[in-house]
């Protein structure tokens, strides 16, 4: 099935779930941040042939802008903040355009599951910010609702910050990336 | 082997990188001229002082002695898995068992190099496998180009938050029931 996005008045997007790739004429920087509407048509490649499209851009890349932009800061209306939620995987961040704070969250919730509102609580920044991550975790299809490793109130309470701010302070990392300029 | 430890490691180190190379007399198994006899070896400077030391060890059997060796003193580890080799998902579960110790310690990413070339397996099916033979290991799997110094970076930071992320949290198991 190839979906068709039309946001605002931008080129469409033509997005193959099958080949988990999608076209546009325009690119990614141009891709709305909160567009006024979005029109999705989802039957108008059907009888299409595909097979002799161009290699696209991996979908991840799109979905990742999208869960990052959409609803407005607030968490997916699926999505409930209550639940403790871990990741199946890290998104492929070498193909898709992330910060720090993005890379933050994957190590945490990859490694031990939260709710939302712990991870708010752990990141110590806007919920806006924690929404935005997870909306787009989710979309990526990375997020689900695991059986295993727990962590306590305690240890959530004196965690260190996992600040938005993409730079962090000190340690080892800090030097690292600042060596880089990242 | 042929999975860009060479390169990558030539693509990260901020020094002329140290190389033990000698003729690939398996060219049927990878076809380049040259291949790493016992270890590569670059540094990033991070300070006057301080640097990551980069070490690229062989993955052919034979040289296990330099695996028991290095992995005693590492603190992450980035495997490179070339994904046009004959079973690249087999590879990893197999690495990634050896140096589980190394993993425990520290972390360890996996780098799925010439997906270009070969697309399958595709990384859900690298995480499909992980979540089905070792349930109990997080692992990042990620596509990358040895060539790419801004991908290896990536890979590198997410080994270091990975290994940092677990440190300073604390777990406990879920009660039963």
């Amino acid at each position: 099935m190839i979906v068709k996005l039309h946001p605002d008045s931008l080129p469409p997007y033509y997005i193959d779930f099958a080949r988990r790739e999608f076209l546009s004429r325009a690119s990614m920087a141009d891709f709305p941040v909160d567009p006024p509407f979005v029109r999705v048509e989802t039957e108008v490649a059907a009888g299409v042939d595909d097979s002799e499209w161009p290699t696209g851009r991996s979908v991840d890349r799109l979905l990742w802008a999208i869960g990052h932009s959409a609803f407005g800061g607030q968490l997916a209306p699926w999505l409930v903040p209550s639940v403790r939620y871990g990741l199946t995987g890290w998104p492929n961040f070498t193909e898709i355009e992330h910060t720090m704070f993005d890379l933050r969250m994957t190590a945490q919730l990859s490694n031990y599951p939260l709710t939302v509102t712990q991870l708010i609580e752990v990141s110590k920044t806007s919920p806006e910010a924690v929404h935005r991550v997870v909306n787009a975790f989710s979309l990526l299809g990375v997020l689900e609702e695991p059986t295993r490793l727990v962590v306590s109130p305690s240890v959530i309470a004196s965690a260190p910050a996992q600040s938005a701010d993409s730079t962090p302070k000190g340690g080892f990392l800090a030097r690292l990336l600042n060596r880089w300029g990242r | 082997m042929g999975a860009g430890k060479t390169t990558a490691i030539q693509s990260l180190s901020d020094i002329d990188v140290v190389r033990t190379e000698a003729v690939n007399s398996d060219r049927e198994t990878v076809d380049k001229p040259t291949t790493t006899v016992a270890l590569d070896y670059g540094e990033i400077m991070i300070g006057d002082d301080e640097k990551v030391r980069l070490y690229g060890i062989p993955g052919q059997k034979r040289f296990e002695f330099m695996w028991q060796i290095l992995k005693q003193r590492a603190v992450g580890m980035l495997l490179f898995i070339n994904n046009d080799g004959p079973d690249p998902i087999a590879e990893m579960l197999e690495f990634l068992s050896y140096f589980e110790d190394l993993y425990q310690r520290g972390g360890a990413v996996v780098a799925v190099t010439r997906s270009d070339i070969s697309p399958t397996p595709t990384l859900d099916a690298y995480y499909s496998a992980l979540a089905s033979a070792r349930p109990d290991m997080s692992v990042p799997v990620f596509s990358v180009d040895a060539r790419n110094t801004e991908q290896l970076k990536t890979a590198l930071i997410a080994l270091i938050l990975n290994v940092e992320t677990r440190e300073a949290m604390q777990t406990i198991e879920m009660p039963n029931g």
